[in-house]
């Protein structure tokens, strides 16, 4: 496994419970090991097996898709 | 300060992608956006609208000339350059500054923007230096007019600058017979100035085909413009008027607009800090989703690489960019961007061009149909125009539009569809369009490919 955690910067989120909606979908994602979203910071971590998936496909998770009010970007540091 | 999107140009291409970024974000994405000069950028301050704006008002000049009684051809001129001024700060207020100030996740920074890194950017204002890191950045830095070494920019004026004048030439000489060379000359041809339109390659209008180049040509004789191709300017001076040095030969003018052709703005941003690769001119390289040579660098508009240089395409790049840093994986598609000269008539296109079509080897078929096949021309006497159409011989899909007609430049738009929607010859001829309409022309071209037109009745479906 090559673990690798992606820092997220998450818009649209109004509460707790949207954070955690957005991590629960991030953990159905094939590749996503850990999910840690927070609503305070507007952003999020994914752990992910890059063996599996690249970071950008945590972007085409269905909670990011484009009838969802919730968008992400990968935070580029 | 920290951004997650930094953008370095608040023309038409930073605009979009302000606003896109902030649309996609629901207005939380930090952005700064960076420019300096008025803020719009070309198109609403130097480029399309006080362009359209004068071509618009040089149509009634005859009318207003005749309605007005008494009321001289250089007067008109004069309110006329003072209403546009005033058109285009109205426009870019309404448009630019009031819209961006209700965005408050925006902040705006005044000053050069140049690179530190790929992650920071060094804004400097007189003696004020500020440096922004961000997450994203967007390059839109748009492109400005070139002028020859050889040429004291004192003597000309470019599209820059060209607004400002107040008195209208007797004689205008025109350097450059490209799009903006030939908008500008054809309107001011309308308020009666004498105008000599210089061009150093062999025809007007260098790049486009033949059809149009020589069609622009006795578009632009008839209305009494001189053209002067295969000529090179070897200097210019100013005495009691402007003049201009060309083979063994002197001639005068009032004022000469210098259209030659556009830079990058991308020399003063140090983008080998960032490691963003140009071209040899300086053009940003980008791929059809706008991502630069460098990791969260994207670039948008007039200063990235590519043949075509419109407030639309700015605009629709701006828009590819961020979509992609939001991870859409969008693409640019070249092939369904239309483009307009608004002269009249309109010459107006969409689609792959005949040389390309060639030189890629691809398998098609033309017909090139006289502006006199639709009636409408007839009737409203305008003379000169086609319509070119290239199709897939395989499947009969559009491929290409090309047009001179008046109004072109509204209905290219039936070119776009064609084109992005995969219709063929025959969807265009089953497609009922009004009689006697301009628009009719590119049916009448699709219609072309199945029987003799010139045998055709006009009401013929
Ligand atoms: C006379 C004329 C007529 C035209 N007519 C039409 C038309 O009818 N239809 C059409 O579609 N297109 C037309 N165009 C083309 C159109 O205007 C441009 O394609 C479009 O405006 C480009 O937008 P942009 O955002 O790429 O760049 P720009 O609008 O040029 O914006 C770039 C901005 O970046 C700023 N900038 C540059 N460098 C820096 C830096 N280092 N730091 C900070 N800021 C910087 C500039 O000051 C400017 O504000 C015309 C152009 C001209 C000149």
């Amino acid at each position: 496994m090559n673990k690798k955690e992606i820092k997220l910067k998450i818009y649209g989120m109004s509460c707790d419970d949207c954070a955690v909606t957005i991590e629960k979908n991030l953990l159905t994602q094939n590749g996503i090991i850990d999910a840690k979203v927070s609503y305070e910071e507007k952003a999020g971590i994914a752990t992910i097996d890059a063996d599996i998936i690249k970071p950008e496909d945590i972007l085409k998770n269905r909670i990011f898709s484009s009838d969802s009010k919730y968008k992400a970007i990968i935070r580029k540091e | 300060m920290e951004y997650d999107l930094i953008i370095i140009g608040w023309g038409a291409s930073g605009f979009s992608a302000a606003i896109k970024a902030s649309e996609i974000s629901s207005g939380e994405m930090r952005i700064a956006l960076i420019g300096k000069g008025n803020m719009g950028g070309t198109c609403v301050n130097v480029g399309c609208v006080p362009s359209k704006f004068l071509i618009e008002k040089s149509l009634r000049v005859n009318d207003i000339l005749h309605e007005r009684n008494g009321v001289s051809r250089a007067e008109l001129f004069s309110e006329v350059m003072k209403e546009l001024r005033e058109t285009v700060y109205k426009s870019r207020i309404g448009k630019y500054e009031d819209v961006i100030r209700n965005y408050k996740n925006v902040d705006l920074f005044n000053g050069n923007a140049s690179f530190l890194d790929s992650k920071s950017v060094k804004v400097e204002n007189g003696g004020k230096t500020q440096v922004l890191k961000g997450s994203y950045i967007i390059i839109s830095t748009g492109s400005s007019p070139s002028i020859p070494q050889f040429i004291n920019p004192d003597y000309v004026r470019t599209s820059e600058n060209f607004w400002n004048t107040e008195e209208l030439p007797e004689r205008l000489a025109i350097i450059g017979g490209g799009p903006i060379g030939l908008e500008i000359g054809q309107a001011m041809r309308r308020f009666g100035t004498e105008v000599t339109i210089f061009e150093i390659a062999d025809e007007i209008l260098p790049g486009y085909s033949k059809e149009v180049q020589s069609t622009a040509r006795n578009i632009m004789e008839n209305d009494g413009i001189k053209i002067l191709t295969s000529t090179k300017i070897n200097r210019i001076i100013s005495e009691n008027s402007k003049c201009i040095f060309f083979g063994n030969n002197k001639e005068c003018f009032d004022e000469i607009l210098l259209a030659t052709g556009r830079y990058p703005n991308t020399a003063s941003l140090n983008l080998q800090a960032a490691g963003v690769i140009t071209d040899n001119n300086g053009f940003i390289l980008t791929d059809n989703k706008m991502k630069t040579s460098a990791e969260g660098i994207f670039a948008a508009g007039d200063c990235v690489s590519g043949k075509l240089k419109l407030e639309t395409l700015s605009a629709r790049e701006g828009v590819i960019a961020v979509e992609n840093i939001f991870g859409y994986g969008n693409e640019i598609d070249f092939s369904t961007i239309p483009w307009a000269i608004f002269t009249v008539p309109n010459i107006a296109g969409v689609g792959i061009a005949e040389n390309e079509a060639i030189q890629r080897g691809l398998i098609f078929d033309r017909r090139v149909i006289d502006a006199s096949n639709a009636v409408r021309n007839s009737i409203s006497g305008n003379m000169y125009g086609f319509a070119k159409l290239l199709v897939d011989r395989n499947n009969r899909k559009i491929m290409g539009v090309e047009v001179i007609s008046p109004e072109a430049a509204d209905f290219i738009v039936e070119g776009v569809y064609a084109i992005r929607f995969g219709l063929t010859v025959d969807d265009i001829i089953d497609s009922t369009h009004i009689f006697p309409s301009h628009s009719e022309i590119i049916k009448i071209a699709a219609q072309a490919f199945k029987r003799d037109i010139s045998k055709m009745s006009c009401c013929m479906e």
